[in-house]
């Protein structure tokens, strides 16, 4: 046994010139009791008594402890927390775009963090690193590290630790060790020596002898996790050699809104927006790029389901939201959330962002609004209710004329009350909803020349009340205006906007209305329908003969998946003449307008042509999976997205099985039968079609 | 009796030798042995920075409520909460929290309450024990926003003997240890009342926070009313059953609770982690669990947001697998019931449990609860597998709609790799061409290849089943596309709908998007006769 293992009892032996040493807790009450200056300058036995006079004066005398342990176990959650700070403290030592290196030793119990910034003086350690709630970043304007307590977040999982630092000028090596037992000790030790500052470089490493060893690959995902959104321009963070940081490379910034904390500017809180590799898509808030919270619904509250289902849809397709907190917005102790007094004014701040990414970005993009499949429809159902309870439509509609160009939306810095989650401001940004210029609208002069006007939702529904808005391809009329629906939006839009076609008809009804419509319309009709009311018209057993195998391919489909038949009628040019067919929720209706569908029906009544036959079949697979989902999706007009697609695929697998298995009838079996008794193959002209179901008034017109 | 800034009544509180002036003779005696300076950065962290939630601090009144009644059997705490009368065109709220249990003397407000850090509370017994409870209400003082002045704290308590009173004013620094105090006898009195007036608590934003938080609070230990009204009676949840299970044997034992099936009547109420019957964590992402109790042996953060991991946390989570295991043993639950439940567990592990024990539940459930030989497939790829496999392998899929279950299952289940490795021969990759060209008897890839030249390029890999494959002969995989060469659809192109189904399966499966193939095929399909009129 050696002479220093004797005395080097958890009170550490006399400290040689050059060495501190002694206990975390005797630093704390002595800084809490105003003798900490006294202490440094003391001499070893001095500052023994001076030690018992502070405990003798503390009303409660293990007050130090209780602090210390407060502090070291009961701030994070998770050892991610503890990794978190020290990367925090070398983000805030280290140069920009500086390197940050950390690593684990093979056996998994050494872990080390790495910077190569400013490093700490000896008195640094002692007055800052060492006293909970003394930090020497007081007063740095960049720095996120304020409480004064995250070095000791590290001793939870390591309660042996070594900080090697060196200024340049002078270099010290700091060892903690625990005292008494564990795990959770009640204090801890510490000693303080002078190194040769020639044998080190400059910065910062801290060594943790971890109480549990990790494995390298839960390093790098705890690593990630906290880091992955740092700046690689702040600090290129690596783990074992592999850089972390790379998500932000994925995002943009979409949005800044400054934030006033007390009366005082706290900077700017900036929203991001992406997705990519190494991108989560979740709703987080960083500061400095360090996770703070992962939240899964960003609003709470009942005024907010608006932003929250466009939150969940926009992180539902795969993107990632990401709010950068200015650095001098407080966090809570455990930096797990913004502090409560600061909370309120950091989510209006947020909520002012996320409302000028929707407006001024979400919208005109079409690839997040291709991505954000059906959940679309709760959101547009959601803007169209939320325009309907923001202002009422202006009456009567600017009609005929092109749509202005909005301007931006309403005014972001005016005053407000304060008070979070005011229902005025949902109000407020369901109006600017409305008034994104989100669309595009054509409308053709008097030479057939086209015209694009950028459109809002306010716009398209005066258009829409006036009873000039029509889809695009269906007729090219000077003063009507049309909807280019191959834009997802628009898509949707024009879905919702379309009620039943009774209503439709009402709606169209007022005066703009063409009086020569280039093709007659016609109201949905059944095969019954057409073999007695139009059984005098050249080509009515043709049409009733394709209907019959339309219902049959239906009929086939919706044995294999268990659905019920959907009655099958005919129309035309209800909704432009592209269309090819629709449903309302139960039934299916293919359009005698559309050139191609006329070509496909007569291609199979005519011959066995397979892919004409395969063509239909698709069709009306399409239709039926717009009618399955009305069952699921409260609207019959589900979108076109991945659930749609999904399910279209189930149909058409269903299908195929059932006819390979002979479980239904392979519907081009019924062809011959359809066809006897027809002569020649031809379909009623649309006009006489039109002509034997017009309707009183259209007659009347 | 005493008036001051905070921070000079804390020191007293810290300083003995003012402390017993203060306590013994009711004289005042500045406590000069403290470091202002520091006390008040202590202050600040301790009264400002505690909590992310703004109205956590009424919670934790009602806790320390609650706990007063530890010693005395139940008893109510009651809060009201009134809106005040408008003053320049600001609404202030009243809130009160009373309980009749034990109070305080004065020594106890000095050093207990004042004292930060420093609680006589009880780990197990006690809810609130880190003895900052009410320094964060403090922190109500203290303001946030510009032109929020901050709400005055009142405390009334005594211990039946004496009465003491402590009003806290907000001070114009906005700094916790410049709020202005004053401390004075009243009327003995048992049992404590604090009550809040300011501009920083939104009446109803409070009363559905007090019922989301605090619904599951045992009534056993306390009754909590907001304004006359129950709100832990267990009327925020219909149906479902509470399980209490025997998380670890003791010394003393760990039992944790469980709350599975229900419907939440209130809004806000909904699944999350508990503390205790306070909630930490809400879920929304699994709607058939209300409740995961963490006892108090597992430790909070002094954020009271987040659960500190450690041995008792592996035995609730452990002890939750094991009871969804014995749930669907016992009712005998069917194959999809199950699969629910292993999902459910995968989102609880990864959203409740933060992943520990998993390892260990992973290997136990999939044994329980799935079964042999399942493969894990997410739900973009059942659809294609079942179509490319055939509907038998349906009872080998394993398919999590969530997110979050499918990433927890992924290290732990065999994959779509897998199973198709299992189930398939495959040919060296080739083009679409060259394969039309050397096999001459795959009939239905000749037609292909002359219907579709646009897809000759496009590789693939001839598979042959060990198994009789389902309809659709045709899969994407990030290697090609693989096609089933006994699929009578390769093999023959003789009915529409084995061309039709060969179409659809090759063009989707070399990656062409549902629309484009529509477009393809309904509208630009040459057709056999011209336009018909």
């Amino acid at each position: 046994m050696t002479l220093s293992s004797l005395v080097s009892d958890h009170r550490p032996a006399l400290p040689s010139p050059g060495v501190e040493a002694g206990l975390l807790s005797e630093l704390l009450l002595l800084k809490m009791h105003g003798r900490a200056d006294h202490y440094l300058a003391a001499a070893p036995d001095e500052r023994a008594r001076l030690v018992q006079t502070c405990r003798r004066e503390a009303t409660v005398p293990d007050l130090a402890e209780r602090i210390l342990s407060r502090t070291i176990y009961a701030q994070a959650a998770s050892r991610v927390a503890a990794l978190r700070e020290l990367l925090q403290n070398a983000l805030d030592a280290s140069p920009h775009g500086g390197r940050i290196d950390v690593r684990l030793s093979d056996d998994g119990y050494r872990l080390t963090v790495r910077d190569r910034g400013r490093g700490m003086t000896g008195r640094e350690v002692m007055q800052d690193l060492l006293v909970p709630f003394c930090s020497s970043k007081d007063h740095d304007e960049v720095a996120i590290g304020e409480h004064g307590i995250g070095f000791f977040a590290s001793l939870e999982i390591a309660p042996r630790v070594e900080v090697l630092t060196s200024t340049g000028g002078e270099a010290r090596r700091l060892v903690i060790d625990p005292v008494g037992d564990g795990p959770h000790h009640g204090d801890f030790s510490f000693r303080l020596e002078t190194v040769d500052a020639a044998s080190v470089t400059r910065g910062t490493t801290v060594t943790l002898w971890l109480l549990r060893p990790m494995t390298r690959t839960a390093l790098a995902t705890e690593i990630t996790a906290a880091a992955r959104l740092v700046d690689p321009y702040v600090a290129r963070i690596f783990v074992n050699d592999i850089l972390v940081n790379t998500a932000r490379a994925h995002m943009r910034r979409v949005a800044r809104v400054p934030v006033q904390l007390r009366g005082a500017s706290t900077g700017e809180l900036a929203l991001y927006f992406g997705r990519g590799d190494g991108v989560e898509p979740t709703w987080a808030v960083t500061q400095g790029g360090l996770l703070v919270t992962l939240r899964q619904d960003a609003f709470a509250g009942s005024d907010f389901a608006l932003h929250r289902d466009l939150v969940r849809a926009v992180v539902a397709a795969g993107y990632a939201l990401l709010v950068e907190l200015p650095s001098a917005v407080p966090l809570n102790k455990g930096r797990s959330a913004v502090a409560a007094y600061a909370t309120a004014e950091v989510d209006r701040a947020i909520v002012r962002a996320f409302e000028r990414f929707i407006l001024e970005d979400a919208l005109y993009d079409r690839e997040l609004l291709r991505a954000v499949d059906h959940r679309l429809s709760t959101v547009l159902d959601r803007l169209v209710m939320g325009a309907l309870m923001g202002e009422p439509m202006p009456e009567p509609p600017p009609a005929l004329e092109p749509v202005p160009v909005a301007s931006k939306p309403a005014n972001d810095e005016a005053p407000r009350a304060p008070t979070v989650a005011a229902p005025e401001d949902v109000v407020r940004f369901a109006a600017a909803l409305v008034d994104a210029p989100a669309f595009a609208l054509v409308s053709y002069d008097m030479q057939g020349g086209e015209l694009r006007h950028v459109a809002t939702l306010r716009g398209i529904f005066a258009a829409f009340r006036g009873g000039a808005l029509r889809a695009y391809g269906e007729s090219q009329h000077p003063g009507l205006l049309y909807l280019p629906t191959n834009d997802p939006l628009a898509d949707a839009l024009w879905r919702r906007l379309m009620p039943p076609p009774h209503t439709a008809e009402a709606a169209f009804a007022p005066a703009g209305e063409p009086t020569a419509p280039p093709t007659p319309a016609l109201e949905r009709v059944s095969r019954t329908a057409v073999v007695t009311a139009a059984a005098h018209l050249p080509g009515a057993g043709t049409l009733a003969a394709a209907m019959t195998i339309l219902e049959h391919i239906d009929a086939a489909i919706s044995a294999a998946a268990d659905l019920p038949p959907s009655p099958v009628t005919v129309h035309q040019a209800l909704y432009g003449r592209d269309e090819m067919a629709h449903t309302d929720g139960t039934g299916i209706s293919v359009n005698l307008a559309s050139l191609r569908v006329r070509a496909l029906l007569a291609a199979v009544v005519t011959e066995d042509d397979a892919m004409a036959f395969s063509a239909l079949v698709d069709l009306l697979l399409h239709e039926k999976t717009h009618v399955s989902l009305a069952s699921v999706v409260p609207r019959a007009s589900a979108e076109h997205g991945t659930t749609f697609y999904r399910r279209k695929d189930l149909l058409r697998r269903r299908l195929l099985e059932a006819l390979a298995s002979n479980k239904v009838v392979d519907p081009m079996l019924w062809l011959p039968t359809a066809r006897a008794g027809i002569g020649r193959a031809r379909l009623p002209s649309m006009e006489a079609l039109a002509a034997a179901f017009a309707l009183p008034q259209r007659r009347a017109a | 009796m005493w008036a001051g800034p905070l921070g000079e009544l804390v020191a007293i509180g810290l300083w003995r030798p003012s402390f017993d002036a203060l306590c013994r003779e009711g004289r005042v005696v500045p406590a000069r042995g403290i470091d202002r300076g520091y006390l008040r950065k202590v202050l600040d962290e301790e009264v400002a920075r505690q909590f992310g939630h703004p109205l956590r601090p009424v919670v934790e009144l009602v806790l320390n409520g609650a706990d007063a009644y530890s010693s005395c059997g139940a008893g109510v705490v009651d809060v009201t909460i009134a809106r005040r009368p408008a003053a320049h065109g600001v609404s202030r709220t009243a809130v009160e929290v009373a309980d009749l249990g034990t109070g305080m003397d004065l020594t106890t407000i000095l050093s207990r309450l004042l004292v930060p850090f420093v609680t006589d509370k009880q780990a197990g017994v006690d809810v609130g024990r880190f003895g900052v409870g009410f320094f964060s209400v403090l922190g109500l003082a203290c303001g946030s926003a510009h032109g929020d002045a901050g709400a005055s704290v009142e405390l009334s308590t005594g211990d039946g003997k004496t009465g003491w009173s402590l009003r806290v004013r907000p001070s114009r620094s906005g700094a916790a240890a410049d709020l202005h105090c004053e401390l004075s006898r009243i009327e003995p009195r048992r049992g404590t009342s604090v009550h809040l007036d300011g501009t920083c608590l939104p009446p109803d934003a409070l009363r559905s926070y007090l019922r989301e938080t605090l619904h599951f609070f045992p009534a056993r230990r306390a009754l909590l009313r907001v304004d006359g009204e129950p709100i832990n009676d267990g009327s925020a949840v219909a149906g479902g059953r509470l399980f209490t299970d025997l998380a670890s044997v003791g010394p003393p034992p760990l039992l944790a609770r469980f709350h599975l099936g229900g419907k939440p009547l209130a809004t806000g109420v909904a699944t999350g982690s508990y503390h205790a019957g306070v909630k930490v964590e809400s879920c929304l992402a699994i709607a058939e669990l209300a409740l995961v109790d963490f006892p108090s042996a597992v430790e909070l953060t002094e954020g009271r947001d987040a659960l500190k991991p450690g041995p008792a946390f592996a035995s609730v989570a452990a002890a939750f697998h094991r009871r969804l295991v014995r749930l669907a043993h016992r009712a005998q639950a069917d194959r999809e019931t199950c699969d629910r439940l292993a999902e459910l567990a995968a989102q609880a592990s990864a959203l409740l449990f933060q992943s520990i024990g998993w390892p260990e539940a992973a290997p136990m459930l999939s044994r329980q609860l799935l079964g042999p030989d399942r493969f894990l497939v997410g739900p973009d790829r059942a659809e294609a597998l079942l179509g490319f496999l055939g509907p038998r392998a349906a009872a080998r899929l394993f398919v999590p709609e969530s997110f979050w279950a499918e990433r927890e299952w992924q290290h732990w289940m065999p994959t779509e790799r897998d199973l198709l490795e299992r189930e398939l021969e495959l040919d060296p990759p080739e083009t679409l061409a060259s394969v039309a060209a050397r096999r001459r008897d795959l009939a239905g890839l000749v037609n292909l290849l002359q219907r579709a030249p646009a897809l000759r390029s496009v590789c693939l890999m001839l598979a042959r089943g060990k198994h009789p494959g389902g309809s659709i002969p045709c899969l994407g995989t990030r290697r090609g596309v693989l096609v089933r060469q006994d699929a009578p659809a390769v093999r023959s192109a003789s009915s529409w709908s084995e061309l039709y189904a060969l179409r659809a399966a090759f063009t989707r499966a070399s990656g062409v998007r549902e629309p484009d193939f529509e477009r393809d095929l309904i509208v630009n399909e040459p057709l056999g006769v011209g336009e018909f009129s």
